[in-house]
């Protein structure tokens, strides 16, 4: 009877520290799932830029606060990145590629390597030449800095905070 | 003997494996929960009833919510895009286009998703339609027919917000037959890293061409449903009460929309509920607030840039 209890106790407590441990690991590293993003000194839009991330780079969770985590680089910088620029999913990439655009390159070609990606765009352009993609080229250029944004919040009396998102 | 011993250790293992499943469900996502259902069956401790029932939940919430990755959904949406530009002329005003895109641009920052692949950016469409459409990871249009339903800053950034709010919630995903989707991910074409030979590509095309369809005549023709609609005002009033607009501007602007509205017209006329059942809907979800107050700087900017809309 005692020996039932004490294999009860080595399965649950086994069962237990595995679950842990795999929770542990699927949050302790995270991608950047955005074509590329600005780690802050502290978790809020308003906040001095410290650095650069891109597609497909992996972080180390250190911690959250609200909508933001703080990441540690493979650099062993330190910052806060938005969860919206952040995946649990590791993102396969091509050594030596980086970023993605609207164009296909080769390397861009394998750099997104998953279903709809450059080169389905161009084949889509192969089949569909009457459908210009100048405009859409045109406003992805139209970039408002941070710096801009700041402005007009602070011009228009707008919430400072900068939190960005669900808090 | 043997049995009822291994029956009974199933039954208290059996509520662990639930409560870790569940845990898991709030904490991680669907790949450790049918990693969990599968142990919990092979143990013993699920059955494959249970199991299979756990592991269809998780493969349904993640059909719908990462089958399509950021960077793919920033592929479609540059698509109905340029769907959208081709059956539409652009309003080419530079001031204007500047000052939607530094409003749209800022709003977008209180979303619950402020960084998508591409970004957000805005265009004003020439035409006096009232119409507006959010593609797929962040492209969004309007028109000057719409614009010219907004009084005051407040209620542009109450247009913007809805329309941030259709990305947010990624409803222009929805919009695609969920078939098209399934079918690409059992063929192994949506599969990470894999190197697709020139059919693969050109069957995967062939669906990419199938989903922005589904899309475009969802936002030109058809609209979403009512609940997507109201879900993006809500969200539209969560995002304005954040950045510290008065979510007054949405009801303002939906009333001045309701006085230029022509029945029988091909625009929200068509693919939106009436302004008056929209209003309806959301004047209780953000209390009492006071009428719109013309902030001077937001009201000189906003007739500085859109006066001639």
């Amino acid at each position: 009877m005692k020996k039932k209890k004490i294999i009860i106790f080595a399965v649950m407590s086994a069962a237990c520290i595995f679950l842990f441990i795999a929770l542990a690991y699927a949050v302790a590293t995270m991608s950047i799932q955005v074509r590329e993003t600005q780690i802050r000194a502290t978790p809020d839009y308003f906040g001095k830029i410290i650095g650069k991330a891109s597609y497909g780079d992996r972080v180390t969770i250190e911690g959250a606060k609200g909508s933001w985590k703080k990441i540690r680089l493979k650099t062993g910088k330190t910052g806060w990145l938005n969860s919206s620029a952040l995946s649990e999913k590791e993102i396969r990439m091509v050594a030596g590629a980086k970023g993605t655009k609207g164009t296909a390159s080769a390397s861009e070609i394998q750099l997104a390597g998953k279903g709809f990606n450059p080169e389905v765009e161009r084949e889509f352009k192969n089949r569909n030449k009457e459908i210009s993609f100048r405009w859409v080229d045109k406003m992805e250029q139209i970039r408002i800095s941070e710096a801009e944004k700041q402005k007009f919040a602070k011009e228009g009396g707008l919430s400072l905070n900068g939190n960005g998102g669900r808090q | 003997m043997k049995k009822s011993m291994t029956k009974k250790t199933g039954f208290i293992l059996y509520p662990v494996f639930v409560l870790a499943a569940l845990s898991m469900i709030l904490l991680q996502g669907c790949e450790v929960v049918k990693t969990a259902a599968k142990v919990g069956q092979a143990t013993g401790v699920l059955t494959s009833q249970q199991a299979a029932g756990i592991e269809k939940t998780a493969t349904a919430v993640e059909k719908s919510q990462e089958d399509i990755t950021p960077s793919q959904e920033y592929y479609i949406g540059r698509t109905v895009g340029a769907v959208i530009t081709n059956k539409y002329k652009v309003y080419q005003n530079d001031r204007a286009t500047l000052y939607i895109n530094e409003l749209g641009q800022t709003v977008a920052t209180y979303s619950d998703v402020p960084e998508t692949f591409g970004g957000y950016h805005f265009l004003i469409l020439d035409t006096d339609e009232i119409n507006a459409f959010a593609a797929p990871g962040g492209l969004i249009f309007v028109s000057r027919g719409l614009l010219r339903c907004c009084n005051n800053e407040d209620a542009a950034a109450a247009v913007l917000a809805h329309e941030i709010g259709h990305v947010q919630y990624r409803h222009g995903l929805d919009a695609i037959e969920k078939s098209r989707i399934t079918d690409a991910v059992t063929t192994g074409l949506l599969e990470a890293g894999k190197n697709l030979t020139n059919a693969q590509v050109a069957e995967l095309t062939t669906v990419f061409e199938g989903s922005i369809k589904d899309i475009t005549s969802t936002l030109i023709n058809n609209g979403y449903s009512r609940a997507f609609e109201k879900q993006a005002d809500q969200g539209a009033v969560e995002i304005l009460k954040r950045a510290g607009y008065n979510p007054q501007g949405l009801i303002d602007m939906l009333h001045t929309m309701d006085t230029k509205l022509k029945p029988g017209g091909m625009d929200f006329a068509k693919t939106h509920p009436s302004p008056e059942t929209r209003i309806e809907s959301i004047k209780d979800t953000f209390g009492a607030f006071s009428p719109v107050n013309e902030r001077l700087k937001r009201q000189e900017r906003f007739k500085r840039a859109l006066a001639g809309i």
